[in-house]
């Protein structure tokens, strides 16, 4: 059964529909969250938490026009920005530590993850919506709640920035 | 170069395993459905209270009072009320469990 189908018995109360969702869904939107709150687990958990339980109580506003994956982003994304709202500017404070799960990464991906960690947070899910997860830059821009071309330039920033952390040559790329 | 950026952000993101998480978010939505509807049955006993203290009752009062009387002296009506009541722990509690499988 697809998204939008089991979408609309969860819209009519169905809760073994939704159970459904959360189950197909819950590992993509945590991965995301953990991203966004550079792999603070539980932090991250908490949030898609959150999400899970504000889509069971949106289930009917969801139409079906965008991927059921692109409506729970949005949520997630807005959870997000949330919670660093009430956290205040700390949460985007520069930190080289990063938690065991993801230093347990293999090289390449550990580099990247501090990397990421180092990035402003709209370019971290800018960058991750549309490489990581596959949302066309429109979709993220959706998501975000974003022009399209403000999504455009943090992903290229977010590039650029990655390039110099990574510390890989510039006549290389692009 | 841009090979290999790319394909450092294109891979996929390392998902956790649900371990549990599916079933907590069930739970929750369980817990909040069964409060809401708490407060709904509040909500229609206060409102259903308020219309019949407004109503004259005085003709048929006693003779209610004699029908809820009689009800709550009937072996058969109070164990049937147990039987659903219980019915209601179980099925509650079964509901639960498949939840946590």
């Amino acid at each position: 059964m697809d998204d939008p189908h089991l979408a609309r018995r969860a819209a009519s109360g169905d809760a073994a529909a939704f159970d459904t969702l959360v189950r197909m869904h819950q590992g993509r939107i945590r991965a995301f969250l953990r991203r966004l709150t550079k792999a603070d687990a539980a932090l991250a958990d908490d949030l898609a938490q959150e999400t899970f339980l504000e889509a069971w109580r949106k289930i009917a506003q969801y139409r079906g026009e965008a991927p059921f994956a692109a409506w729970l982003s949005r949520i997630a994304w807005s959870r997000f920005l949330m919670q660093a709202r009430r956290r205040g500017p700390q949460t985007e404070e520069l930190d080289d530590s990063l938690p065991a799960p993801i230093a347990a990464l293999p090289g390449e991906r550990l580099d990247l993850e501090r990397a990421m960690a180092k990035l402003p947070a709209a370019e971290r899910a800018a960058l991750t919506l549309c490489y990581a997860m596959e949302f066309s830059h429109s979709e993220a821009s959706e998501i975000m709640d974003m022009p399209l071309g403000t999504v455009k330039s943090h992903v290229s920033r977010g590039r650029e920035r990655l390039r110099a952390l990574l510390q890989l040559p510039k006549g290389e790329a692009a | 170069m841009t090979g290999a950026l790319d394909a450092l952000l294109s891979a996929p993101l390392a998902e956790p395993a649900d371990n549990g998480f599916s079933a907590r978010v069930a739970l929750t939505i369980l817990d909040r459905e069964e409060r809401r509807a708490g407060w709904h049955v509040i909500f229609y006993a206060i409102a259903i209270s308020a219309v019949l203290a407004v109503l004259p009752f005085t003709d048929f009062a006693p003779a209610l009072m004699n029908v809820l009387s009689l009800l709550m002296h009937s072996q058969p009506v109070v164990v049937g009320l147990g039987v659903i009541a219980l019915s209601l722990v179980g099925y509650r509690f079964l509901e639960r469990s498949s939840l946590l499988t």
